[in-house]
C-alpha cells in the first residue's frame, strides 16, 4: 500500500476514480429514474467527436469536448420538446451522427493518434494534474446544483405535469441538470473512455434502486457503489495490469449483481402492490 | 353574493394549427363545485391546461381570481391545486407518502428553502382529512390506485389552492373505491369551501353533488344546473349513444348507456 502513495500518478487516478465514482452515480440516480439512462451513452459520443475534432484542429480536446457534448444535450432537449419525438429517438439519431463525425475527424487525421483511443478506451492511470483540476470545478458545479435543486429534481422526475403546473420551471431545471450531466461525462472520458462511460451512470443508479423506497437514501448507495467500483476498479487494473475502464465497469455490475440479489423490492413489490388493492376492496366492501 | 373565480372570455386554444377549444365564454364563482363531460377530444383536459397556464390562449382572456393568465400564471398557479390523469405520473419512482405530499410545497418554497415543520404539520393535517395519515411512511407504490389519488389530493391541497382541477380522478380505479374517492371530494368540496372543477366519464358521479355541469365538445355546448344538463337528449349527444335517466327507489336518477340495437 506504501508503494501505491508513493507515486504521484497513482494518486490523482485515486482522487480521479472517486470523484468521477460520485458524480456519475449523482447525476444517474436521477437519468435513470426519468428513464434517460441512454442519453448518458449519446453525450458520451458527441464529447468523442468534440475530442477528435480538437486533435484534428490543434485546438483544445477537452473544450471541444465540452462544447459537442452540450451543443448535441441542447439539440436533444429542443428536438424532443419541439419535435414531437421522445428522447429515445432524438439521442439515437445524435448517437449515430456524433459518433459518423468522429470517424470522419478521424479518418482526415494524417497520422495514427494514440491518444484519440486513449479516449475511447479511457486509462484511470493516465489522469494529469489538468485533469484533476477539470474534475474538481466540475465536481464543484455539480454536487452544488443537485444538492441545491433535489427536491425540485424528485418532483419533476415522480410528476412532471404537476411540476410543471405548480410553477416550478422544469425546463430550466432540467436543462442545468442535462448541463451538469454533459460535464460529468466529458471528465470522466479519460478514465473510463467513451464506450464505458455510461455504465458509470446507469449501473450505481440501478443497483442502488434495488435497495430502498427513498430517493434520498438511493443518491447514498449509488455514490457508495460509484466510488467502490472506480476505487476497486482502479486498484485491481494497477495490480493485475487490467484495462482500467472494462476493470471499473465489472466491478461495477458485480455490486449490480449483489444488490439485485439481496434487494428487498424483488421479495415483496408485487404482493405488497396485490395486498394494497385487496386491503382497499376489502375496505370498500365494509363501508358499503 | 359569490364573486366570480374563473372568468373565460371568448378562449379558444390550439394545437399548432388544430383548434382544441373555440370560443368558451363561462363564469365560475368562488366555491362552486362543477362537473365536466364530454365525449374523449373534446377539449376537457385543454380547459384545464389554460387556467394552469399550461397551454397558451389562441384567443380571448381567461381570468383566475381576477388575475390573466397571460400576465400572472406565476401567481394563479399558487392557487390552483392539480390531479391530472393517472398516467402523467410514475409511481416506481422512489418516495414515500409523505415526501410526495410536501411536493405541493416545493413551487412556493424556492430552491434554497427545505420544509420545515410549519410545512410537516400541514401535510399531516391534510394526510388526515384524506383518511391516509397511517400511510405517512409508506412507499407510494405499495399503495393502490384509490390511495395514491388520496395521496395526490392531498397534495393538491397543502399550498391553500382556492381552486381545485380534478381530471378523472376515478380513472382505472374499481367502482367501490370510485364511489369513496367521489364521496371523500364531496366532503372536501363542503368543508374547505373550495372551487372544485371535476373531468369524469362516469355522470352519476356528479348526480347529487356537483352544482352545475359543462358539457364541452370542441366548444361549451352547454353550462347549467346539473339537473338540466344530465337530461336523456344532452347525454345521448354528449356520448353518441342512446342513454336513458332512470329513477332508482330511493328517487336518485341514474344515467345507464344502452346500445340502441338491443
Amino acid at each position: 500500500m506504501f508503494d501505491f502513495f508513493h507515486y504521484d500518478f497513482l494518486l490523482r487516478s485515486l482522487i480521479a476514480a472517486v470523484l468521477i465514482g460520485s458524480l456519475g452515480a449523482t447525476v444517474g440516480v436521477f437519468l435513470v429514474l426519468r428513464g434517460l439512462s441512454f442519453i448518458g451513452a449519446g453525450i458520451a459520443h458527441a464529447a468523442f467527436a468534440g475530442v477528435t475534432f480538437g486533435f484534428l484542429t490543434g485546438t483544445n480536446p477537452l473544450l471541444m469536448a465540452f462544447i459537442f457534448s452540450l451543443l448535441s444535450t441542447g439539440l436533444i432537449d429542443l428536438i424532443e420538446r419541439y419535435g414531437e419525438l421522445k428522447y429515445d429517438a432524438a439521442i439515437g439519431m445524435f448517437f449515430s451522427l456524433t459518433m459518423a463525425l468522429a470517424i470522419i475527424f478521424i479518418g482526415l487525421m494524417k497520422s495514427y493518434n494514440a491518444e484519440v483511443m486513449g479516449y475511447l478506451f479511457g486509462n484511470i492511470l493516465s489522469i494529469t494534474r489538468t485533469d484533476i483540476y477539470a474534475i474538481i470545478a466540475v465536481a464543484v458545479v455539480t454536487f452544488g446544483y443537485v444538492a441545491v435543486a433535489f427536491k425540485e429534481l424528485h418532483f419533476l422526475t415522480f410528476d412532471l405535469k404537476v411540476a410543471r403546473a405548480s410553477g416550478l420551471p422544469v425546463t430550466l431545471i432540467f436543462s442545468l441538470f442535462l448541463f451538469v450531466t454533459a460535464l460529468t461525462i466529458v471528465v470522466s472520458l479519460k478514465s473510463v473512455g467513451v464506450i464505458l462511460v455510461f455504465a458509470l451512470i446507469v449501473i450505481p443508479a440501478a443497483a442502488a434502486y434495488q435497495l430502498t423506497h427513498r430517493i434520498g437514501i438511493m443518491m447514498v448507495w449509488a455514490i457508495i457503489f460509484g466510488i467502490l467500483s472506480t476505487t476497486v476498479g482502479m486498484f485491481a487494473s494497477y495490480y493485475l495490469d487490467l484495462p482500467s475502464g472494462a476493470t471499473i465497469v465489472i466491478i461495477n455490475s458485480l455490486f449490480f449483481g449483489i444488490a439485485w440479489l439481496s434487494s428487498p423490492k424483488k421479495k415483496k413489490c408485487e404482493p405488497t402492490a396485490i395486498e394494497a388493492t385487496e386491503r382497499e376492496r376489502t375496505e370498500s366492501q365494509a363501508a358499503s | 353574493m359569490s364573486q366570480p373565480l374563473i372568468q373565460f372570455n371568448d378562449v379558444s386554444i390550439a394545437y399548432g394549427d388544430r383548434i382544441a377549444l373555440r370560443n368558451i365564454n363561462a363564469t365560475i364563482d368562488q366555491g362552486e363545485f362543477i362537473g365536466i363531460i364530454g365525449p374523449n377530444g373534446s377539449g376537457k383536459t385543454t380547459l384545464f391546461l389554460g387556467i394552469l397556464g399550461l397551454q397558451t390562449l389562441l384567443t380571448g382572456e381567461l381570468l383566475v381570481n381576477g388575475l390573466s393568465t397571460r400576465s400572472n400564471i406565476k401567481e394563479i398557479r399558487q392557487q390552483v391545486g392539480y390531479l391530472p390523469q393517472r398516467e402523467s405520473l410514475d409511481p416506481t419512482v422512489p418516495g414515500l407518502v409523505h415526501d410526495i405530499v410536501m411536493m405541493g410545497f416545493y413551487s412556493s418554497l424556492g430552491f434554497f428553502h427545505r420544509p420545515g415543520q410549519k410545512e410537516k404539520k400541514r401535510a399531516h393535517q391534510m394526510l388526515e382529512l384524506v383518511e391516509m395519515q397511517e400511510y405517512l411512511h409508506e412507499p407510494i407504490g405499495h399503495l393502490s390506485g384509490g390511495q395514491q389519488q388520496r395521496v395526490f389530493l392531498a397534495r393538491a391541497l397543502v399550498s391553500h389552492p382556492k381552486l381545485l382541477l380534478l381530471d378523472e380522478p376515478t380513472s382505472a380505479i374499481d367502482p367501490g373505491t370510485q364511489v369513496r374517492l367521489i364521496e371523500l371530494i364531496t366532503r372536501l368540496h363542503e368543508e374547505l369551501d373550495i372551487t372544485i372543477m371535476l373531468i369524469t366519464h362516469d355522470v352519476n358521479h356528479l348526480i347529487g353533488r356537483v352544482e352545475r355541469v359543462m358539457y364541452l365538445n370542441k366548444s361549451l355546448h352547454a353550462f347549467g344546473p346539473t339537473r338540466e344538463i344530465l337530461r336523456e337528449e344532452v347525454l345521448s349527444r354528449v356520448y353518441g349513444q342512446d342513454v336513458k335517466v332512470i329513477t332508482l327507489d330511493n328517487g336518485q336518477p341514474c344515467v345507464i348507456v344502452s346500445d340502441s340495437h338491443v
